[in-house]
């Protein structure tokens, strides 16, 4: 019943609610997507790193080798070679070892020489199809098939680099084949086009020339060192891999391996949950000052509104001294007052969780990087019922001191005054 | 012939100037009573105790037979939703809302629930059913007055109490507003008080009482 009046107040001055209505939007927008972004990201970094212990790579930055070799996002640090496998196969601490060769790059997607472990790791399971076995046939990663519109038996060209537009040109003579897609996992996978480290090998290696015009920036990617920097050669030489995936039989292996291969090899040893704990930490400083700032944002939003009411309030005394003659309770006519300051409160809630929503799909559109991490933009986190909670709060207790005028209000003094 | 308002024995002075001293007055049902007396001898003082907005000092104030100077705040608030209306001299429409609006709440609060068909027709009788859905503010004065006199009188109360009702009116307008409001009001057999120092509508209501001014300070 008394719920019209609120609106009506709120429709009556519509630029000042309109405007508290953007402030705790904005705030509460970029308090979801900090949290959204931050959440997902810590859950993602995690689930994509489970069941590896250590990744072993060429010499460089450690965590630009743990982004490359487990998230797919950075540039690897160099190749290794493939003695490697055996060296760390022989070894009895470590249980299993998964080698990666980075290749090329499908319309942005990666195209990543393995082994079928690999795609065990993340539990993935076929969902079309059967797994890459011989030369050029590959298997697409979930989301890889939907973007791409990708069907089994279809055939396909590589292109330079890692990232769609790296290079300039294809590799015409060696079509690769879609012959599995995956199941979605919600991992990096999802994105990936898996096939056999020969295949890669293939494409890339022993006898394929490239063209003189080619433009080879990105020292960094595996194809180009062996092509541009190495003269190896040997057919063997070139047979490189990017990185190792190494899962541990003991524990005694987290002690004793690191320090083995980046001693006594030319290769490094990065740990991932060490890399991940830095890199969250990194973020999360940078996480945390934004977030400060946006509860600041909301503090102002409650503010205004504060104000707002409170000016209203005065003005409209009359209308609530006369409710109250008209039979309207106190609590009802503190109701009036408090209801206009939750819903604009719920209101800014509502955009700002919408606000926020749209803009993380946007960015996931316009940033590679976002859509590399595999952030899923419409995806809820319960996080966000506090951000809601918490800013009907503010609202209501910027209306709770307008509203309690209501209690101290002389009603013959209002009502008899003649403006 | 039931009673609609009893005052007995009523005292009221702001600090230590009185305004009513030993005041009694009963009006029945569907009655009609002119309030009379100069600016400043207490008109709107007795009407805002009627209305329960004041307390008096001393003295019973009954309204259908219930005492509203001596409930509980809950009490109060009930029997001023049952049985008074009231028409402020500076009409008191919410402006935020339409006129329709207006006499929706109203009724909303009085009987629980609103009656547009009811709305509709009371506007129609006031000549201003034209105006239902426009806003308070861009009503003329004339029509200002017939939306409230249409609010007081949409929840059939027991009684209607009017302070200054036609002083900003001329002469034409003055009386077909009282015309208007002791029509509607005798039609439902709503008791009526008009405070004014306007002496025109003693043509109207043959009963008035006149207060006198009572400017003296106790010692
Ligand atoms: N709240 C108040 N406090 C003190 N004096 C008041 C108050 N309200 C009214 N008065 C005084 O009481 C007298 C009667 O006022 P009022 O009832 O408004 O008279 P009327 O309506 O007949 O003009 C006036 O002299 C006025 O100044
Ligand atoms: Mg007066």
């Amino acid at each position: 019943m008394m719920l019209r009046l609120p609106l009506a107040y709120m429709a009556d001055r519509k630029l000042m609610t309109g405007l508290n209505i953007l402030l705790l939007a904005l705030a509460v927008a970029t308090l979801v997507m900090l949290l959204v972004v931050s959440s997902q990201l810590s859950q993602r970094l995690s689930r994509n790193a489970q069941g590896i212990d250590l990744v072993v790579g060429a010499k460089g930055a450690p965590l630009q080798l743990i982004l490359s070799a487990i998230y797919q996002m950075d540039q690897p640090t160099g190749n290794i070679p493939l003695s490697s496998i055996a060296l760390l196969r022989r070894n009895p601490m470590v249980a299993q070892v998964i080698p990666m060769a980075l290749g090329d790059n499908f319309r942005g997607y990666r195209i990543v020489g393995t082994e079928p472990a690999y795609i065990d790791l993340y539990g993935a399971r076929i969902d079309r199809g059967r797994m890459f076995g011989e030369h050029g046939e590959v298997v697409l990663g979930a989301e890889a098939a939907s973007r791409l519109g990708a069907g089994l038996g279809q055939k396909f060209l590589g292109s330079h680099g890692l990232s769609a537009g790296d290079g300039s040109s294809d590799h015409d003579s060696h079509p690769f084949e879609t012959v599995g897609i995956l199941q979605r996992t919600g991992t990096v996978i999802d994105r990936l086009v898996l096939t056999s480290i020969e295949t890669v090998w293939e494409v890339h290696g022993i006898g394929h020339e490239e063209t003189a015009a080619a433009d080879h920036a990105d020292e960094a990617a595996p194809d180009h060192e062996d092509e541009d920097h190495d003269t190896h050669a040997t057919a063997d030489a070139d047979r490189e891999v990017t990185a190792l995936l190494v899962r541990y039989r003991s524990p005694a292996a987290a002690v004793r391996i690191p320090p083995m291969i980046n001693r006594q090899t030319s290769m490094q040893a990065a740990v991932p949950a060490v890399e991940l704990s830095r890199l969250l930490g990194l973020l999360g400083a940078g996480i945390e000052g934004a977030r400060l700032f946006a509860w600041l944002l909301a503090l102002i939003g409650g503010l205004s509104i504060f104000v707002t009411l409170l000016n209203a309030a005065s003005a409209r005394e009359a209308d609530l001294a006369l409710l109250r003659v008209m039979g309207a309770s106190r609590a009802e006519v503190f109701g009036v007052v408090l209801a206009e300051g939750l819903l604009t409160a719920l209101l800014g809630a509502a955009v700002g969780v919408a606000i926020g929503h749209i803009g993380l799909a946007v960015a996931t559109e316009l940033f590679v990087s976002f859509k590399e991490l595999g952030l899923q933009p419409w995806e809820p986190v319960p996080g966000e019922i506090g951000i809601v909670l918490a800013v009907i709060a503010v609202g209501l207790s910027a209306s709770l001191l307008p509203a309690l005028r209501v209690f101290r209000m002389d009603l013959a003094h209002t009502l008899g005054r003649t403006h | 012939m039931p009673v609609a308002l009893d005052l007995r024995c009523v005292d009221k002075a702001y600090g230590d100037r009185i305004i009513l001293q030993d005041f009694s007055v009963t009006v029945d049902k569907g009655e009609h009573l002119l309030l009379l007396g100069p600016s400043g001898s207490g008109k709107t003082t007795l009407l805002n105790l009627i209305i329960g907005l004041l307390k008096p000092n001393r003295g019973t104030i009954m309204i259908a037979g219930e005492d509203v100077a001596d409930t509980s705040h809950g009490g109060h608030d009930a029997i001023r939703r049952r049985h008074v209306a009231v028409i402020f001299q500076t009409l008191r429409l919410i402006s935020a809302i339409s006129i329709r609006d207006n006499l929706r709440l109203t009724q909303r609060l009085a009987l629980g629930q609103a009656d547009d068909k009811a709305i509709d027709h009371m506007l129609d009788a006031l000549g201003i059913g034209h105006r239902a859905s426009a806003q308070p503010r861009s009503l003329s004065q004339g029509e200002a007055q017939r939306a409230a006199i249409a609010r007081a009188l949409i929840t059939r109360p027991t009684l209607i109490v009017a302070d200054e009702p036609t002083s900003a009116l001329d002469d034409g307008n003055a009386m077909r507003v009282a015309d208007l409001l002791l029509h509607h009001a005798a039609v439902q057999g709503s008791s009526l008080i008009i405070a004014t120092h306007d002496r025109r509508l003693q043509d109207f209501i043959p009963r008035s009482i006149t207060l006198a001014q009572t400017a003296t300070p106790s010692t």
